[in-house]
């Protein structure tokens, strides 16, 4: 609305709990308004780094500043960080309205200022009807809904999410996130959003932080990530992929498993393997990779073939599907087909 | 077959549990001056009789003055006690869980001894403000056992949900926490009282020459024993048995509650 989001910054920060290390070295800098999401296996520190912004944790080492001022000594209710949670944590014994209310009710406000804030709030999410509702009479949905209205009422210029979608079915997901991304365009708050989905990632995000094991193992935007996968581990996490082992290397060229030799740019390093889209690749006629067909799956706009090369290779293809036209069946020979730089050269 | 059996136990029980007051409640009613079961004649005069007696009204006003003491020590303590039990993280907490527990199993007797001879050393005996202490150690267990099971079961991410939005430590689990735990400080309290408006064996040991109503009851019947005992414990029983009937209402009705929130997560 009138101010934009602050800026966040991770400085090294380094969180252990007993000997068991959740953050380690943990850089991360998030500019004025932007959105970035925190993407990583169950377990990899994501919610730890939330916890650590909110207040809830103490850091060990390292420095978390809020427009380049140091939080550590701050405490949570004076950060005036705005958070979701996963599991909802509606107020049990307070109304909508009185759970939307409560940020502002904490902030001194005049009653009747209060009351049309709360409500304009509700009516952004669309909930305006429901003010009057105890929470345990709400829907998920509806509940994650108050949950967020609960969170931007106060302008919060940083907005922590943590899996606020996790719990919803596929469709009210989908919904949620269009009106997440809109919501967060038109208040301009910076937020970090924690999710374990990368097709939620993917979507929403400016920038895309992937972690694992407490440490950041690529930060870039979602297409670079979907197309410059900084290792195997992340090619395998995004999407899904072809990884292809690399065998012996000379000046010009290597040995790809199941691609056969493919040429090496001068001055390239030997990959440690290759990843190839399955949607990258097509059937040809001729002069492509002989493969059999072994499985044929279905799944409904797109038909994904698993076929098997002559060096017994297994790689994944996916066909937009046209209606009308019966599918390979098993057993059947094809030509693969792919284009030299579509291929993902990943050092590690 | 088994049920018939089951249903004849069940009765046999109850009938035992009942067969005081069955006794206690007509004989209280009688004209005479002392003990008759069943009464010739019924009449209200021993009930007239307990509140026109000084004696047994200021038992009475002790009894109360002590209880309200001993639940408000309690239940302040407890529920203070249960924050720093269930969310401390410091060494010793199950023992020294274990010991706020202790009264409960420790025999009465033993912890009455134990009192005693605490009182005699800082001359507390003979003591109102000294009786209500011990009344309060005795009346704490329940407390910490309500109220920490409460608190177990209260999802620490609400009260951080307020913290974010601007309400201090202490703010937010008065705002937030306390109305989960109303229930459970309610039935503490009942529980409490009770645990101090009954209590005998200690209060005996360390109250000196102050009488409460169990304490005056008691002495009575070493005494000369007419109707006024049965009135007494008569009353004392329907009074328990009123605030237990509260007590267990609040309670259904937070276990609904509950049932609904939990149906509609689901
Ligand atoms: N209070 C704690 N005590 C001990 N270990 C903890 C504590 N909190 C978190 N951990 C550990 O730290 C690691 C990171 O936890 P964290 O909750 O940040 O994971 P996450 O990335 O949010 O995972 P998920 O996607 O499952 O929510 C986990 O291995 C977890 O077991
Ligand atoms: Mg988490």
């Amino acid at each position: 609305m009138k101010d934009t989001g602050a800026t966040i910054e991770f400085r090294n920060v380094r969180k252990e709990f007993g000997a068991f290390t959740a953050l380690d070295n943990f850089c991360l800098e998030v500019g004025a308004g932007e959105f970035m999401t925190l993407l990583g296996p169950s377990g990899s520190g994501k919610t730890t780094a939330l916890n650590a912004l909110a207040g809830f944790i103490d850091v060990g080492q390292g420095d978390i500043l809020i427009d380049g001022i140091s939080i550590r000594q701050t405490p949570t209710e004076k950060r005036n960080i705005g958070m979701v949670f996963q599991s909802y944590s509606l107020f049990p014994h307070r109304n909508v309205l009185a759970n939307v209310s409560f940020p502002l009710q904490m902030r001194k406000m005049h009653k009747a200022e209060v009351r049309q804030r709360s409500m304009k709030a509700l009516e952004m999410v669309q909930l305006a009807e429901l003010a009057q509702r105890m929470p345990h009479e709400l829907s998920g949905g509806q509940k994650q809904r108050v949950a967020i209205a609960r969170a931007l009422v106060f302008e919060p210029r940083v907005l922590l999410m943590d899996e606020p979608l996790g719990a919803l079915d596929l469709k009210l997901r989908e919904s949620l996130q269009l009106e997440l991304k809109a919501l967060q365009k038109q208040i301009g708050s910076t937020v970090i959003f924690v999710t374990h989905d990368q097709g939620e990632a993917l979507t929403l995000s400016d920038r895309i932080a992937v972690m694992d094991q407490g440490e950041i193992q690529q930060i870039c935007t979602p297409q670079e990530l979907y197309d410059q996968p900084a290792s195997t581990f992340i090619a395998n996490f995004i999407g899904s992929n072809n990884i292809l082992r690399v065998g012996g290397a000379d000046q010009h060229s290597i040995q790809v498993e199941g691609l056969g030799r493919i040429p090496l740019k001068p001055g390239t390093e030997k990959p440690y393997a290759v990843g190839l889209r399955p949607e990258l690749i097509r059937r040809t006629e001729s002069d492509g990779v002989p493969a059999m067909v072994e499985q044929t799956i279905f799944s409904g706009e797109a038909i994904r073939y698993i076929a098997r090369t002559e060096d017994g290779t297994e790689i994944l293809l996916v066909e937009p599907r046209h209606p009308g036209e019966a599918p390979l069946a098993a057993g059947q020979s094809i030509a693969l087909g792919f284009d030299f730089e579509n291929l993902i050269f990943l050092p590690k | 077959m088994i049920r018939k059996l089951l249903a004849f136990h069940f009765w046999l029980v109850v009938l035992f549990l009942l067969a005081p007051l069955i006794f206690l409640i007509p004989i209280s009613l009688g004209e005479s001056q002392f003990l008759e079961f069943p009464p010739k004649q019924l009449s209200l005069r021993w009930y007239r009789e307990f509140f026109q007696q000084e004696s047994w009204m200021e038992a009475l006003s002790l009894s109360f003055r002590v209880g309200l003491g001993a639940t408000a020590l309690s239940v302040i303590i407890g529920t203070l006690a249960s924050v720093a039990l269930v969310r401390g993280n410091f060494p010793g907490r199950s023992i020294l869980t274990a010991l706020f527990i202790a009264p409960l199993i420790v025999p009465t007797v033993v912890l009455a001894l134990g009192l005693y001879m605490v009182f005699l050393r800082w001359q507390l005996v003979d003591n109102t403000l000294a009786l209500t202490l011990a009344h309060a150690v005795v009346a704490l267990p329940y407390s910490i056992l309500l109220v920490s099971s409460s608190l177990r079961s209260f999802d620490m991410t609400i009260e951080r949900a307020a913290r974010t939005m601007g309400a201090g430590p202490f703010k937010a689990f008065m705002l937030i926490t306390t109305p989960h735990l109303a229930p459970s400080i309610f039935a503490a309290s009942v529980l409490s009282f009770f645990a101090s408006f009954d209590e005998l064996i200690i209060t005996l040991f360390v109250s000196g020459g102050q009488q409460t109503l169990p304490v005056r009851i008691w002495n009575d019947l070493s005494l000369k024993i007419d109707p006024t005992v049965p009135a007494a414990a008569v009353m004392l029983t329907a009074v328990s048995a009123l605030l237990m009937l509260a007590g267990e209402m609040v309670r259904r009705r937070n276990e609904a509650h509950n049932q609904n929130s939990h149906n509609a997560e689901e």
